[in-house]
């Protein structure tokens, strides 16, 4: 009795570990599924089940955060297609945040039976762009902003080159997610023309989804004060000039344009 | 003194703080409050407004967003009355349980634009165990706006600057100035037929007692006191208070509340949803009309033969 107790704990935390990044990559697995369905069928309904996955992926990402890398990794590998632009930086991204504890089962091919599920599996750049919406917010929710915001970029850039119509449900929380990052950075100002270009995409496809987060993301970008950021060292620009001793009300320190001309 | 200046090339002179100021500002994105700057931004925002449409077919929680955002613009552009209008529907139109903060956002906001307008906010969004605490500082400035109490508004603004501050109100907030000033003077045109100018300037703590004049003649002026100056003994004389049901406040009162009630029954009827194919119910099928255009037929050649007959 005394030994099982002395054991059970390490045994039980191991297996529960299993459990929870099987169940993970089980949710991912059954989004990709319904998006398939969507993709097929066009029922905006699969869409939204599909993008339920969002909430409870980036809460267990907070809570363990290496369960939602493995998963991530084995989706990557089982659902994107290997010629996929964005599988290679996302693979590196992944590699940045804390690994899983136990290594991400490669897929078997040395049954029939499983080429010929492997075979089945369809690898539709919806899932690659729903991968790269869900590694984005993993990047954020762990304070990785720095390569957060280039990334949200090529995301962008890679949405608009698949020019396909049964991504914009997605599209929409990818465009929120990377004004969100470069609002962190506090260089809102790089993606305004990024949105503005999406935004008359939006209108010409008469994108409604789109449309409205665009239209709000980009009246939030212009009403936005950017807090100052601590971390940048004064530039050479504000290190030449000599602050006054009395500022008048209506003239701003220049130190404090000084994280700005750098921002962008 | 800051346009170009000759200078040795061998010698650079450091350039000085107020050309590195304004040779920076158009990169700036968007500074503190006092800088215009910050009122170039919302010109394009209000520009991007003017060009584009929210789409009809968006979601609530999405045209609650751009109700708030384009309320804010409205507000910081004067148009108090459209700021409210936009401001009141994205409360209406925001979640009811989730979102708080967003919900507080407009509260705030929606507070300051009914003060600029001169009505004073509702009570219950101050009292909600929610948002009693992050309202307490608005809560301040709505007492300090109702009594026309300078010196509290003074200290309601120095005490909360950072939460006004960190909720982008502080422009609009230094607009509220003329509003206190304002209350209180009704006030003391209320309680007094005859009183100094000097004496009304140290009841309402003015910093420049001297502008007394001109601020009770703007206010006569704009209607918000009945009342009349005599310069030559620097005096202001309130006229006897009238009779309000025998102006036109009643109607105007009525006729803001019938537009909102016209509104909200508008909204209503756009957001009544019908069930798909609800309308083919009463329509009959093919072999139906066809059996029924049959005896429509024989009906009219029985008629037309008893016509015959």
């Amino acid at each position: 009795m005394a030994t099982r107790v002395r054991y059970a704990p390490r045994l039980a935390h191991i297996s529960l570990n299993c459990c929870v990044s099987a169940i993970a990559r089980a949710d991912l697995s059954a989004a990709f599924a319904v998006l398939e369905r969507f993709v097929n069928a066009r029922e905006p309904r699969h869409m939204v089940q599909a993008l339920r996955v969002l909430g409870p992926f980036r809460k267990k990402g907070k809570e363990s955060p290496g369960v939602a890398v493995g998963a991530l990794m084995a989706a990557l590998s089982t659902h994107v297609a290997p010629s996929a632009a964005l599988r290679a930086p996302m693979l590196a991204l992944l590699g940045m945040l804390p690994q899983p504890a136990e290594p991400v089962p490669a897929p078997a091919a040395s049954e029939d039976k499983d080429d010929e599920k492997k075979a089945s599996i369809s690898k539709l750049p919806e899932n690659e762009v729903l991968v790269g919406l869900l590694v984005l917010t993993l990047l954020l929710d762990h304070n990785q902003v720095i390569a957060a915001v280039p990334f949200s970029l090529q995301l962008m850039e890679r949405v608009g080159a698949l020019k396909r119509r049964t991504l914009d449900p997605i599209a929409e929380r990818v465009y929120f997610y990377a004004s969100w990052a470069h609002e962190v950075n506090g260089t809102l100002v790089a993606i305004r023309s990024p949105l503005l270009a999406a935004h008359r995409t939006a209108c010409l496809h008469h994108n409604s989804t789109c449309q409205a987060t665009l239209l709000n993301l980009l009246l939030r970008n212009y009403q936005v004060r950017l807090p100052p950021r601590p971390h940048h060292p004064p530039g050479r620009a504000s290190s030449v000039g000599v602050s006054p001793p009395l500022i008048g009300q209506h003239r701003v320190p220049p130190s404090y344009h000084a994280h700005r001309v750098r921002s962008p | 003194m800051i346009g170009p200046t000759p200078s040795s090339p061998l010698i650079p002179r450091p350039p000085r703080p107020p050309l590195t100021s304004s040779s920076l500002r158009p990169l700036a994105p968007s500074p503190h409050p006092p800088s215009p700057q910050h009122y170039k931004l919302f010109d394009q925002a209000e520009k991007l407004l003017t060009k584009t449409t929210f789409p009809e077919s968006a979601g609530a929680t999405q045209l609650a967003r751009y109700l708030y955002y384009t309320g804010r613009i409205k507000a910081l552009q004067l148009e108090y009355t459209e700021a409210h209008r936009c401001l009141l529907q994205a409360q209406r139109k925001a979640p009811t349980t989730k979102g708080l903060g967003f919900r507080l956002a407009v509260y705030k906001l929606g507070a300051i634009v009914q003060l600029l307008l001169g009505e004073i906010p509702e009570r219950a969004v101050f009292r909600h165990p929610q948002s009693r605490a992050p309202m307490r500082p608005y809560l301040e400035l709505v007492q300090a706006v109702r009594l026309g109490d300078l010196a509290a508004f003074r200290m309601a603004m120095e005490k909360h600057a950072a939460t006004f501050t960190a909720d982008s109100n502080y422009t609009l907030i230094v607009r509220l100035r003329q509003n206190v000033i304002r209350a209180g003077l009704r006030n003391i045109s209320l309680a007094y037929s005859r009183i100094a100018l000097s004496d009304v300037a140290a009841k309402l703590v003015l910093d420049h007692p001297e502008d007394m004049e001109s601020i009770a003649a703007k206010a006569i002026r704009d209607g918000v006191i009945e009342a009349t100056l005599d310069h030559a003994n620097a005096v202001l004389i309130s006229k006897d208070p009238t009779d309000v049901y025998s102006t036109l406040e009643p109607q105007a009162a009525f006729h803001k509340r019938i537009t909102f009630c016209l509104n909200v029954h508008n909204d209503a009827v756009k957001a009544m949803s019908y069930p798909p194919d609800a309308h083919k119910d009463g329509l009959l099928d093919a072999d139906a009309m066809k059996q029924r255009q049959l005896e429509e037929a024989e009906l009219a050649e029985a008629l037309a033969e008893e016509d015959y007959e």
